[in-house]
C-alpha cells in the first residue's frame, strides 16, 4: 500500500495555562488517504479543532506542537518545516474552510479580490487572470451569475452562498488536501445539506483529499468513509463509516449514536452522555471516559487503555475489547450519579 | 442641520475673497470708521482699527479651518503610525511604546502645548499645525492598537494565513483598512477640538500672528473692547461654536456608519 497523503503520528499540542499544560491533543495518529474523505467527530473541547490547526501549523503561544510529533504531508515534514515552505503548503496544497463563513472572508474586500489574491500569492498570474480564475471559481461552486459576484462584498451574499465563497477561495489552487472545520454547523438545515453536496461533487471532480471535522454524526455518515472519534485529546476509535454505525465498539461512540435523532425512530427522548469532557489541564488517569461511561470497572482506572484492533481496519480505545462480556451489565455513569445527587 | 451649517462654513472658507466685502487687513480710516456697530455697509461691523469684521471671519475661516483638517489629518497619522508599530512588533517593544504613551497622555495638552510654542516663540502656521498634531495623536495611537490586537485573532485573518498569504500582505490588506473606520471617527472629532484649541492659543497670543488671521487671532483683536464692541468678539465666537459643533456631529455620524450595531441617528 503506498504512503496516504497525510499521516500524522503521536501528534500532541499543548496549550500552556496557569492550571499547567493543558493536553489538547494527547498523541493523535492517522492517516488521510488520497482521494478519501476522513471524518473527524467528537464534542467540544475533545481537540478536535486542535488537531486540525496543527496540521497547518497554526498554532499561535502559548501553544505548541511537540517536536517528537510528527506530521508527513506528500513527503514533507510538517513539523519542522521552514516559515517560507510552509507559506507554500498553505492553500496551495493544504486548505482550510471554517465554520463561521461571514467572519472567515474579510468585509471590506471584494469576495471576487479575496478568491484572487490566494491565486495571486500562490502563481504568477497578471491582476486580470486571477479575476477571470475567481469568476471561474465562483462558478465551480455554484454561485449563479459569477460576473456580477465577484464585485460584491461578503455582507451582500447569503450565509451558504458565503460558505461557497470560502470554499472557492481554498480550491483556487486545487490543493491536495481540503480540511473542513465544522464547515456546515453554521447554516440552515437545507444550505447544510447543498454545501455538503457541493463538498462532494468537487471531491469526486477534483481529486482531493479531505478532513472532515464535526460534531455531527449524520454530516459524517453522509460524506466520510472512514471515521475517527475523538475524546479527551485522543483517538478512541477509528473505522470504515459503515462498520462504525453498524458496530460501534467504544462507549463514547455507542452514547453518540443513541444521542442522535432518529427518522422513525421509536425512543421519545434523546439519550444524553452524561458530565461533560474533563479539562485538558487534568485528564484522569486511567480511561479518560470512566466517568460518564456505563460499563466502567476497576481496570479501567487502573489501566490506560490501547487501541485495540476489534475488527479488520478498526481499533478502539476501551477494555471491552479484551472483556466484551462486561458489555452485558450496564450501571449508572459515575458522572450521572454525581450529578444526580448535587442536582438535589 | 450640523450639515448644512458645515457646508455654509466650508464653502466660505473656501469662496473667501469672493464673499468678503473688503480686504480683511485694510484700515480704511482709524478715526471715523474704527468700533462701527454692525449696519448695511458692514454687517458684522468693524474693529478698533477699522477692519471689516465679517471680512475677517471669512478669511479667518480659511486659516481656522485649514489649520483643523491639517492637524487632525497629521495627527491621526502619527496615530495610525505609532498604533500599528506596537501593535505589529508585540512583546518589550509594545511594553516601551505603551508606557511612554501613558507618560505623555498624563500631560495636559494645553500646557504641552504651551510649553513647546514658549519654547519655539513665533511659529508659523505650517509650524503651529505640527505642533498640535505632534501633541494629539495619542488616544488614536491607543484605539489603532487595541483595534489591530483584536483583528489579529480575527477568523479572516487567521484565514488569510491559513491560505498561506505572506505576513505582510495579511497586515496591510486585511488588518489595516478594518482598523481605520475608529481613527477615521477619532480624527473627524479631532477637526472639532482643533478648532478650539487653535483659537485657544491665538488668543492668548500663541498662535497665528498678525497680519494673518485665525478666529482666535479676532477673538483678540476684540477682547480689550469686549463691552465697547461686542460685535468684534461675538461673531467669531459664533463661527469657532457653530464649526466644533457642525464637526462634532459629523464625526458622531461618522461613527454611527461604521458601527451597524448602534442606532442611526440623522444629524
Amino acid at each position: 500500500m503506498s504512503e496516504p497523503l497525510l499521516s500524522i503520528t503521536q501528534l500532541r499540542t499543548t496549550f500552556a495555562t496557569d492550571a499547567g499544560p493543558a493536553r489538547a491533543v494527547d498523541g493523535v495518529s492517522f492517516g488521510v488517504p488520497r482521494g478519501e474523505t476522513v471524518g473527524l467527530v467528537g464534542e467540544s473541547g475533545c481537540g478536535k479543532s486542535v488537531t486540525a490547526l496543527s496540521i497547518l501549523r497554526l498554532i499561535d503561544p502559548p501553544g505548541r506542537i511537540e517536536p517528537s510529533s510528527s506530521i508527513r504531508f506528500e513527503g514533507r515534514e510538517l513539523v519542522t518545516l521552514g516559515e517560507g515552505e510552509l507559506r507554500e503548503v498553505r492553500g496551495n496544497r493544504v486548505a482550510m474552510i471554517w465554520q463561521e463563513p461571514l467572519s472567515a472572508l474579510n468585509p471590506v474586500m471584494t469576495i471576487g479580490a479575496q478568491i484572487a489574491e490566494v491565486a495571486r500569492v500562490h502563481s504568477k498570474v497578471s491582476r486580470r487572470e486571477a479575476r477571470e480564475r475567481a469568476i471561474e471559481m465562483l462558478r465551480l461552486v455554484g454561485i449563479p451569475a459569477p460576473e456580477r459576484r465577484v464585485d460584491e462584498y461578503p455582507h451582500q451574499l447569503s450565509g451558504g452562498m458565503r460558505q461557497r465563497a470560502v470554499i472557492a477561495m481554498a480550491l483556487v489552487m486545487n490543493p491536495a488536501l481540503l480540511i473542513a472545520d465544522e464547515p456546515t454547523t453554521a447554516l440552515d438545515v437545507t444550505i447544510q445539506a447543498q454545501i455538503l453536496e457541493l463538498l462532494r461533487d468537487l471531491q469526486s471532480r477534483l481529486g482531493m483529499s479531505i478532513l472532515l471535522i464535526t460534531h455531527d454524526l449524520g454530516v459524517v455518515a453522509e460524506t466520510a468513509s472512514r471515521v475517527l472519534v475523538m475524546y479527551a485529546g485522543e483517538i478512541v476509535e477509528e473505522a470504515p463509516v459503515a462498520e462504525l454505525f453498524r458496530a460501534p465498539h467504544h462507549p463514547y461512540t455507542e452514547g453518540l449514536m443513541r444521542a442522535m435523532p432518529r427518522v422513525g425512530g421509536t425512543s421519545e427522548r434523546l439519550t444524553v452522555i452524561p458530565g461533560s469532557v474533563p479539562p485538558p489541564t487534568a485528564w484522569p488517569s486511567g480511561c479518560r471516559f470512566r466517568d460518564r461511561c456505563p460499563y466502567a470497572w476497576e481496570r479501567c482506572e487502573r489501566e490506560h487503555p490501547p487501541l485495540y484492533q476489534v475488527g479488520e481496519r478498526h481499533v478502539s480505545r476501551c477494555h471491552l475489547a479484551v472483556e466484551p462480556e462486561r458489555r452485558q451489565h450496564p450501571h449508572v455513569p459515575l458522572a450521572a450519579a454525581v450529578g444526580a445527587e448535587s442536582g438535589r | 442641520m450640523s450639515a448644512a451649517v458645515l457646508v455654509v462654513i466650508v464653502l466660505a472658507a473656501l469662496l473667501a475673497p469672493l464673499l468678503a466685502p473688503y480686504d480683511p487687513s485694510a484700515q480704511p480710516d482709524i478715526v471715523a470708521l474704527a468700533q462701527r456697530p454692525p449696519s448695511g455697509a458692514h454687517p458684522f461691523g468693524t474693529d478698533p482699527l477699522s477692519r471689516d469684521v465679517l471680512s475677517r471671519v471669512v478669511h479667518g475661516g480659511r486659516i481656522s479651518i485649514s489649520i483643523a483638517l491639517l492637524a487632525a489629518l497629521l495627527s491621526a497619522s502619527i496615530g495610525t503610525a505609532y498604533g500599528a508599530v506596537a501593535a505589529f512588533a508585540g512583546g518589550v517593544t509594545d511594553a516601551v511604546m505603551m508606557r511612554v504613551l501613558d507618560a505623555l497622555i498624563a500631560i495636559p495638552r494645553l500646557l504641552l502645548l504651551l510649553l513647546v510654542v514658549a519654547l519655539w516663540g513665533a511659529v508659523s502656521v505650517p509650524t503651529l499645525i505640527v505642533i498640535i498634531a505632534a501633541t494629539g495623536w495619542f488616544t488614536t495611537s491607543r484605539l489603532v492598537r487595541a483595534r489591530v490586537l483584536a483583528l489579529s485573532r480575527d477568523d479572516f485573518v487567521v484565514a488569510a494565513d491559513a491560505l498561506g498569504v505572506p505576513r505582510r500582505r495579511v497586515l496591510w490588506r486585511h488588518v489595516m483598512p478594518n482598523a481605520l473606520s475608529p481613527v477615521i471617527v477619532a480624527a473627524t472629532l479631532g477637526v472639532a477640538n482643533v478648532i478650539a484649541l487653535e483659537a485657544t492659543l491665538s488668543y492668548l497670543g500663541l498662535g497665528v500672528r498678525p497680519p494673518s488671521a485665525s478666529w482666535g487671532t479676532i477673538l483678540q483683536d476684540g477682547g480689550d473692547c469686549m463691552a465697547a464692541c461686542w460685535w468684534v468678539t461675538a461673531f467669531p465666537g459664533i463661527a469657532i461654536v457653530a464649526a466644533a459643533t457642525a464637526f462634532n456631529a459629523l464625526g458622531d455620524s461618522v461613527r454611527d456608519a461604521f458601527d451597524p450595531r448602534g442606532e442611526h441617528v440623522v444629524a
